[in-house]
């Protein structure tokens, strides 16, 4: 079964432009990110890791459809506006308030909390809350994808949001099933969620880390998925510095700002986030 | 050792993490007249990316790597970053790695000065390039 048509799509096939027999789904996400009439120079780097990332959301992934990734992309949206994650990211107590999050209804409530408090609170989120979710119907895998999804998201739409752009609109869903695909080499050391590491990452997970000798934790964080690491390269590369400068701070990889400016940017972000890592 | 237009960059991060949008357009605006259009456009991208890695970070409850919790006591303690809720994802250091960080202060200190020389060359060096 084909996706819902994109609008670019039924444009031209309205226009005769193009065949509706043929396999057209990659146009919907190709005219993704056109940022050719914005006052800002764009690199064009930036587009090309966006519909990557467009394009990644959009597929199966190991535990999620592309509709249910998709949905996952628009709850990271409308937790921005949810009554209860507002409520609760003022409160000193955030685990004392009890609610239903404004949802779309697309995705179960384990999820819909989820994707809502590690949009708005993830800083203060707590091992005890993970493990419930884990008693319930989620599995840890299942987690780990919908945090890699939700950390996308959140990428591509903050860049937007600080540049005062529009929110680009989310990718048609590509229709396949879940690979169930679970990596051996993952096991429970250094954080909550099992990763792989870097003796792990052997057979079909031997690419992930790019050959590297050392990894830190945060590297690993979602390599229950390992498309997620695969993506994650261009997107450091992309919105950050390039791997082989990441080590030294003089280097800032030929950005318009000082490496001591991005560490400073960096900084600042997290700080407001309250992340400790 | 300042950032250099530290107050802009910051102006503009907090603009844009509290979503202050009448700040964050003032904020754009000046950011862009002082230091141009592509620095604009890196600073928004530094932002994304750092949103996405704190959602990965506290999301996942990776701990801090030993060797960084062994040489930021100092740092940590000085800027109450172990005040944090998401520092109870790191087990605290015990035993002779506990006293060594300890020993490892001074060596704080001196790191920090030799990378902020660092840093002040590579910035003086940029700046004469632009020249």
């Amino acid at each position: 079964m084909r996706g819902a048509i994109a609008p670019v799509q039924l444009k031209l096939f309205r226009s005769g432009e193009l065949s509706r027999d043929a396999d057209h789904s990659n146009i919907g996400r190709m005219a993704a990110f056109a940022y050719d009439h914005l006052p800002y120079p764009i690199r064009s780097d930036i587009p090309n890791t966006n519909r990557a990332i467009w394009d990644h959301i959009a597929r199966a992934g190991c535990w999620w459809t592309g509709q249910d990734r998709v949905a996952i992309a628009a709850e990271v949206r409308r937790a921005r506006g949810c009554k209860l994650c507002r409520e609760r990211k003022a409160s000193l107590a955030p685990y004392g308030i009890s609610g239903t999050h404004d949802s779309s209804g697309a995705l179960p409530p384990d999820v819909v909390e989820v994707v809502h408090r590690l949009s708005t609170d993830s800083g203060r989120l707590k091992k005890s809350w993970y493990d419930d979710l884990l008693k319930h119907d989620l599995t840890d895998a299942q987690y780990v994808e919908i945090l890699s999804v939700v950390a996308v998201v959140l990428a591509v739409d903050e860049f937007h949001h600080a540049l005062g752009l529009p929110m680009e609109p989310l990718p048609e869903p590509i229709p396949g099933k879940p690979s169930q695909y679970r990596p051996p080499g993952a096991k429970p050391a250094g954080a909550w969620v099992p990763m792989i590491s870097l003796e792990g990452a052997i057979d079909a997970e031997a690419d992930i880390y790019g050959g590297s000798n050392r990894i830190v934790n945060v590297v690993s964080a979602l390599s229950l998925i390992p498309d997620a690491i695969r993506l994650a390269d261009s997107i450091l590369n992309t919105y950050y510095v390039f791997g082989a400068d990441m080590p030294n701070l003089s280097k800032n990889s030929g950005r318009a700002l000082q490496r001591s400016q991005m560490e400073f940017i960096a900084a600042r972000v997290s700080s407001i986030n309250d992340c400790f890592y | 050792m300042g950032v250099v237009d530290e107050q802009l960059l910051n102006e503009f991060v907090e603009a844009a993490a509290h979503r202050d949008e009448p700040r964050l357009a003032e904020a754009r605006e000046a950011l862009e007249m002082k230091m141009g259009a592509n620095a604009l456009v890196d600073a928004a991208a530094v932002i994304g990316c750092f949103q996405r890695l704190n959602r990965m970070s506290d999301g996942a409850g990776i701990e801090l790597d030993e060797q960084m919790l062994m040489m930021t006591a100092g740092l940590r303690a000085e800027l109450k970053i172990d005040d944090y809720v998401s520092a109870a994802n790191t087990p605290k250091l015990t035993g002779l790695k506990r006293i060594l960080s300890v020993f490892m202060r001074p060596l704080e200190n001196f790191m920090m000065r030799a990378m902020q020389k660092g840093i002040q060359k590579a910035q003086a060096r940029e700046q004469e390039d632009a020249k």
